[in-house]
């Protein structure tokens, strides 16, 4: 072989290795910043934005966030709280424009999920303590209590809406979008960047988050954290535009006489939903997927994947009480595990 | 009535062809790789050689009678490393039509055995990822792979397409 | 080697870094660092692994942030539900402390950012 032709053949090689590398440019950092709202911390990730109008884009989000929140509270001073004073009269009333397609995405989540995602059980929540700004210390309601409750269950059916008039056919409704809001808040709030002329960004409503475009052509990696609280499950890599959303039984909850209760209410026992630990859900539409993971979490092991397909949710991940892992194979396809070994896994199908 | 099957000239050639290559194929099975699917493959030169000396057709006999046969006497054959192989094999016998086409086509681009080698390893790896992701591994992390494999297809394609370059010479003295 | 010879190797060599490129990063995320921000903003890093007691000005007043053997957690808050107390030591990359009333909260990052955010 002439050494002649090989040394040329590396000069090629060198010259294009240089080249290539000279037009990558290392990713620059996001632009990031923490809110306070929808109590919690809001995490807003602006990526390729000049930092006057990143600034711009802040301050505004801020303020959608904090209309919305205000807007929104189930029970602070507010629409909702409003509509909720007027619901157990039964008579027709006028609601507010700000709530209204909030109640009827609602309607048709409800029905989508058989039940298991219902706003309507908001005297349920407050019930248990979870309808303040403390965390509740307990007792847990009595068996009675709960029984009553669900045995006259009211649900967003009995909501009946003409209009912009409303009125309710069961005394006992009362609102608590929790399980929602942030999810539509999230929606909104990345419609308003979108606006301002933003394509690559991420809003993590606390832990729950929505992200749209990449990190100059590389897709964000989204960690999800453990169950159990310490250090990364598993991660994801998302572009384009999907909402990554979580329900877990270790959000919210309070300990009485060692046991455990969360704030994920069963709608069909009045006690916290049993079975899961938590549930992912990546889809689009954040609101969708903040519903679908509450209604999934309920429904449980062995029961989600009907859930699941009902709801339209093709990616989903569902973590056990004694911490197994089931998915569909649409997730199995791109989620990862940075453990070594990797958990086992039991693939079903929404069905 | 039973016709006497002649073989003709070209037929035993393409024969002959072959069989160096499925020879080439199989000794080259027998050493051991120190990564499941990195293989110099070394009959690919005889597909270039081919190409470059008698044209298309005549490559995808050869490369497709080897692939085929030599799976079957490694014993591979319908096994997932033989799907694996033919899908490569079509890769690179489909890079190598195009190549050849842009080729006479263009005269600015016309290929030497060189390219025509970098051209079939980078397509022929690239298909058995498509084929393996489809088919076997539908797993994201399936494409950290990418950059060690791509090497490997890279390093060996313009290998064996320097020793093609000289073959080629040398049958054309 | 004719000019295609050439086009089709800087081709394939150019594909190969772009792969290589988008494919390996680093990611060391043994933790490093413990990034506290009050108010949204953050107002200090420090080193996880320096043993150390610290104080942060929040909303409600200070809180005390304490590292200990690599690990975070708040000693003291004023806060009234005790939540980010009671929340105690987190250890990994990626893991956050929060006090909400006092808008004050403490990440552990690690040596390079691998996640761009954490889902929960």
């Amino acid at each position: 072989m002439k050494w002649r032709y090989l040394r040329n053949f590396i000069r090629v090689l060198a010259w294009s290795a240089c080249s290539v590398l000279a037009a990558c440019s290392s990713p620059e950092a996001p632009v990031k910043q923490q809110f306070y709202s929808f109590g919690t911390i809001v995490e807003v990730s602006l990526w390729n934005v000049q930092p006057a109008h990143a600034e711009e884009v802040l301050k505004q989000l801020q303020e959608d966030m904090d209309y919305m929140h205000e807007t929104w509270h189930a029970w602070h001073n507010g629409p909702v709280s409003r509509l909720n004073s007027l619901l157990p009269h039964g008579k027709p009333f006028s609601v507010a424009p700000s709530v209204l397609p909030l109640i009827e995405q609602s309607k048709v989540l409800y029905q989508k999920s058989n039940g298991l995602f219902n706003p309507a059980i908001g005297g349920l929540i407050t019930l248990w303590g979870f309808a303040q700004d403390e965390p509740p210390l307990g007792p847990p309601p009595t068996e009675n209590e709960i029984k009553a409750f669900v045995d006259n269950l009211p649900t967003m059916d009995d909501l009946e809406i003409d209009g912009i008039s409303i009125h309710s056919k069961n005394p006992r409704l009362q609102l608590n979008f929790g399980a929602y809001a942030k999810g539509y808040a999230v929606d909104m709030l990345m419609q308003r960047m979108r606006e301002m002329g933003v394509t690559n960004g991420i809003i993590n409503a606390g832990g729950d988050l929505r992200a749209i475009g990449s990190k100059g052509g590389k897709p964000w990696r989204i960690a999800i954290r453990h169950p159990q609280g310490q250090g990364v499950l598993a991660f994801v890599e998302i572009q384009g535009d999907e909402s990554v959303f979580t329900s877990g039984n270790y959000e919210r909850f309070f300990t009485y006489e060692d046991r455990r209760y969360h704030h994920i209410l069963d709608p069909r026992t009045g006690y916290p939903a049993k079975g899961s630990t938590s549930v992912t859900v990546i889809h689009t539409n954040a609101a969708e997927a903040d519903a679908a993971a509450t209604a999934i979490f309920v429904a449980g092991p062995g029961h989600w994947q009907a859930t699941a397909a009902a709801m339209g949710m093709t990616q989903v991940m569902v973590v056990d009480e004694a911490l197994a892992i089931e998915m569909t194979p649409a997730m199995a396809r791109r989620v990862q595990f940075p453990a070594d070994p990797p958990p086992q896994v039991q693939i079903r199908e929404p069905s | 009535m039973m016709q006497k099957l002649e073989a003709s000239r070209d037929d035993v050639r393409i024969a002959a062809l072959a069989v160096l290559a499925i020879t080439l194929h199989v000794m080259e099975g027998a050493f051991p790789s120190p990564l499941p699917g990195i293989k110099p493959g070394i009959s690919n030169i005889i597909t270039v050689v081919v190409l470059c000396q008698a044209g298309w057709e005549w490559a995808v006999w050869i490369t497709i009678l080897r692939v085929l046969v030599g799976s079957v006497v490694l014993g591979t054959f319908l096994s997932p490393t033989f799907v694996l192989s033919l899908s490569g094999a079509c890769g690179a016998l489909i890079a190598l039509g195009v190549g050849s086409v842009f080729s006479r086509r263009i005269p600015i681009l016309k290929l030497g055995p060189l390219g025509y080698s970098v051209l079939a390893s980078g397509a022929h790896i690239g298909a058995q990822f498509l084929v393996a992701y489809m088919l076997f591994i539908p797993h994201i992390g399936l494409l950290k792979l990418i950059p060690l494999f791509g090497g490997a297809a890279l390093v060996f394609g313009a290998l064996n397409g320097m020793i093609s370059v000289k073959v080629v010479q040398y049958l054309n003295k | 080697m004719t000019f295609g010879d050439l086009l089709i190797l800087l081709v394939s060599v150019g594909l190969l870094l772009f792969a290589s490129l988008a494919v390996w990063q680093t990611n060391d995320t043994r933790p490093d660092r413990l990034v506290i921000a009050s108010g949204g903003k953050i107002v200090s890093e420090l080193d996880i692994h320096q043993d150390q007691v610290v104080e942060i000005d929040g909303l409600l007043g200070v809180s005390e942030l304490e590292i200990r053997d690599g690990r975070a957690r708040f000693r003291d808050s004023p806060c009234s539900n005790r939540q980010c107390i009671l929340r105690g030591w987190v250890s990994e990359s990626g893991d956050t402390v929060i006090c909400l009333p006092n808008r004050i909260s403490a990440t552990i990052t690690g040596v390079d950012t691998y996640y761009d955010a954490v889902n929960f």
